[in-house]
């Protein structure tokens, strides 16, 4: 096992890499991640759950619900519920009205980033208890933090890896009930509580709990103690419909049913909340498009198929659980009238079911490193590759509009061409440029990839060459397919940035001026 | 000796994929012309081309009052008591040209309908063609309509101090309604800019 010293270490490396960079872009501010802010303030300065005053003071936002002339936020609202004793104390440092970047930057700081430990440990610990190898589990707790989309969706205020992460404690929590003879009344109605939780914080999760609580039941030893499960799950279920029935009027009415843009209505009344059939289209995106493919984005993951060649772990009841959780939310998102999760890079709604692929993809390895060694290396190539992807991509901009097909050609490089890196990190209080801001973050990047790999590699230059040189071909083979000029993008999203870095300038010039004036007539004086 | 010449095999082979990666790389980006800036003072034709306002000859425009004022495609039409037209133009902002519908609001909100003949993302801006002035503001409202693909809309809106209020969606559509609204209008023109991407 891991000792103190190391696993603090490594939660401190960790913290630093998700929190290196804020992502947030005030040209374009995301109507998700806002709506979400404006919640949290409104009901962290004034209890309130209406957000007319925030889109009067910060701007608008489409992402909205308007009931009885108020508007209301439309996303599951349980994130926004966990980062308002944080903002109670930011509004009391800051006054009322903090700007929404210092707003984000620090409900990001207290709400987002600390789960993105848990995650790992999460997945280190039930790794190591599958594989009993600490390398192994390891290599799949690094892997779903950055070589997935989970790393991008851990930059912004969304839900979407958070609840991966809740996801998973709920599940952990759920097996070590299914394990003991006689589970804790405390651990039973806190498992409840999580997951209930985790359903309020992203409703199309559902499924997912749904498999694992019926599981958990039928494993139990002791099934009358289920009651202090659902005492813990239904608590959170009579919150959740009187919230819904004192704000959109009925105890499942969400806010997704009174959606004030009338384009998502319209996407959200097909079948049940917009959830339909499968459609062909989605399927093959979401797995091998240059966007949001899980596939083509995080090859790695085609590990996950080798258990069904292996015997043994065919029967394993952990791996066919994994495999089902995944399934069933796959069927779910590619059911969905907005499957594509608009302009994002990496699939985002299938983010709280990735940790499971990648569980099951290392679990894979374990089996393919049974029959030949040399399978770690392949595995850690495209790991190290998807690494990079993330890494270098969601940095820069972790929402593209769904047109440009490849974002390493279409956007990634003319970025790196013109130097477009327009947000803060930090270091920026010490090196206020950019690009060296950027040239520094790849640099930790290879440096602490190649000293990843080559402790994981047992010190092999030899391996180590191998597998750099082979993640560096597939680096540059993704640029290649559909890569078109992007002059749109060129307008789209560098022009904003300069316009940006524009005014920044001018307020510099004016300050600069008025010092002079103030000189010039003390000078006089 | 035999783990030897597997191990030099490896190296060449992923050397081989790396100079193959390398080279299509640099070929597919050379014949893209990806590697090199796009010109930034972009050419009125390069506009012509690339905006929507090619696209919305059947824009609908109410709220223009004065009596003479019409609307005629693209044509430029201008109204009696104060200039007040609509169509695609070229004027020079902060240096830079850019294709415009020029709105002179006055007292009332205009509006704007126009049915996209795809369904394509759109990118509105407001740009003041005016000095700043800080009292003034511009409210402008915007709605989608119909079902199209899941794909970005963006309100970009240049009014006072440089201050850039962006808001853009995933959301799909056919028609798009835009009524602007100044609330003091006597000195300010304002160019709306559409452009697809």
């Amino acid at each position: 096992m891991v000792n103190f010293k190391q696993s603090l270490l490594i939660s401190l490396v960790l913290f630093l890499l998700i929190s290196w960079w804020h992502i947030y872009f005030p040209t374009i501010p995301n109507p998700n991640e806002r709506v979400r802010f404006f919640l949290t303030h409104s009901l962290a300065t004034r209890g309130d759950f209406a957000i007319d005053k925030e889109i009067r003071h910060y701007g608008g936002t489409i992402d909205r619900s308007r009931v009885d002339g108020k508007t209301y936020c439309d996303k599951a609202p349980m994130l926004s519920f966990l980062g308002v004793p944080t903002m109670v104390i930011l509004t009391q440092i800051s006054g009322e009205w903090p700007s929404e970047k210092k707003a984000l930057r620090w409900l990001k700081f207290t709400t987002i980033y600390p789960f993105a430990i848990l995650l790992f440990w999460l997945i280190f610990a039930i790794l190591l208890t599958q594989t009993k190898q600490k390398s192994l589990a390891f290599i799949g707790a690094g892997a779903t933090l950055f070589a997935t989309p989970i790393f991008t969706w851990f930059q912004v205020y969304f839900s979407h890896s958070v609840v991966a992460t809740m996801l998973l404690l709920f599940y952990f929590l759920s097996t070590k009930i299914r394990r003991e003879k006689e589970p804790s009344i405390k651990l039973l109605i806190l498992t409840g509580l999580v997951g209930g939780i985790t359903f309020w914080s992203e409703y199309t999760v559902a499924p997912m709990l749904g498999i694992i609580s019926a599981l958990t039941l039928f494993m139990m030893k002791n099934r009358k103690q289920y009651l202090w499960f659902l005492v813990g799950g239904f608590s959170i279920g009579i919150l959740f419909t009187l919230h819904n029935l004192l704000l959109f009027g009925g105890p499942f009415s969400l806010g997704y049913s009174h959606l004030a843009e009338k384009g998502f209505a319209a996407g959200q009344s097909k079948g049940l909340f917009g959830i339909t059939t499968p459609t062909l289209n989605a399927v093959i995106q979401t797995l091998f498009s240059f966007r949001i493919g899980i596939v083509t984005l995080s090859p790695f993951v085609l590990f996950s198929l080798a258990p069904f060649f292996n015997k043994k772990m065919r029967k394993n009841s952990d791996i066919l659980e994994w495999w089902a959780l995944f399934l069933a939310h796959f069927l779910l998102v590619t059911s969905f009238a907005f499957w594509g999760g608009g302009g994002s890079f990496g699939s985002r709604h299938m983010v709280s079911a990735l940790p499971f692929l990648v569980m099951l993809s290392v679990v894979g390895l374990s089996a393919t490193m049974q029959i030949k060694q040399s399978f770690l290396t392949i595995y850690l190539a495209f790991a190290t590759f998807s690494t990079f992807i993330f890494m270098t991509v969601s940095v820069i901009f972790p929402f593209f509009v769904s047109r440009f097909t490849n974002p390493m050609a279409t956007f990634l490089l003319p970025a790196v061409r013109e130097k477009f890196f327009p947000h803060n990190s930090l270091i920026s209080p010490f090196i206020s440029n950019s690009t060296a801001q950027y040239i520094i973050w790849v640099l930790l990047l290879i440096s602490l990839t190649i000293f990843i790999l080559s402790t994981l590699l047992k010190r092999s230059l030899f391996k180590v060459t191998i597998v750099t040189l082979f993640a560096l071909s597939l680096y540059l083979l993704s640029f290649v397919p559909s890569a078109t000029k992007p002059d749109a993008l060129w307008d789209a999203y560098m022009t904003m940035g300069r316009v940006e870095q524009n005014s920044e300038r001018r307020k510099k010039e004016i300050i600069l001026k008025k010092e002079m004036r103030r000189k010039r007539s003390l000078n006089q004086r | 000796m035999k783990n030897l010449h597997k191990n030099i095999l490896i190296l060449l082979a992923t050397l081989l994929l790396l100079a193959i990666s390398s080279y299509l790389f640099y070929q597919t980006m050379s014949q893209q012309d990806i590697l090199t800036s796009p010109q930034k003072s972009k050419s009125a034709a390069h506009y012509q081309k690339n905006t929507i306002l090619s696209e919305i000859n059947d824009i609908q425009v109410t709220g223009l009052h004065a009596p003479t004022a019409y609307h005629d495609g693209n044509k430029i039409v201008y109204g009696t008591k104060s200039w007040q037209y609509i169509g695609p133009r070229f004027v020079k902002i902060k240096g830079v040209e850019r294709e415009c519908i020029w709105v002179h609001p006055e007292e009332k909100p205009i509006s704007f309908t126009w049915k996209l003949h795809h369904s394509r993302s759109v990118k509105i801006s407001f740009l003041s063609l005016d000095s700043i002035d800080k009292t003034t503001s511009l409210k402008i409202d915007y709605k989608l309509t119909g079902s199209g693909e899941d794909e970005g809309f963006s309100l970009r809106i240049l009014p006072e101090n440089e201050k850039i209020t962006n808001t853009f969606t995933k959301g799909p559509y056919e028609t798009i309604t835009v009524t602007l609204t100044a609330s003091k209008t006597a000195k300010n023109h304002w160019c709306m800019q559409g452009r697809r991407w």
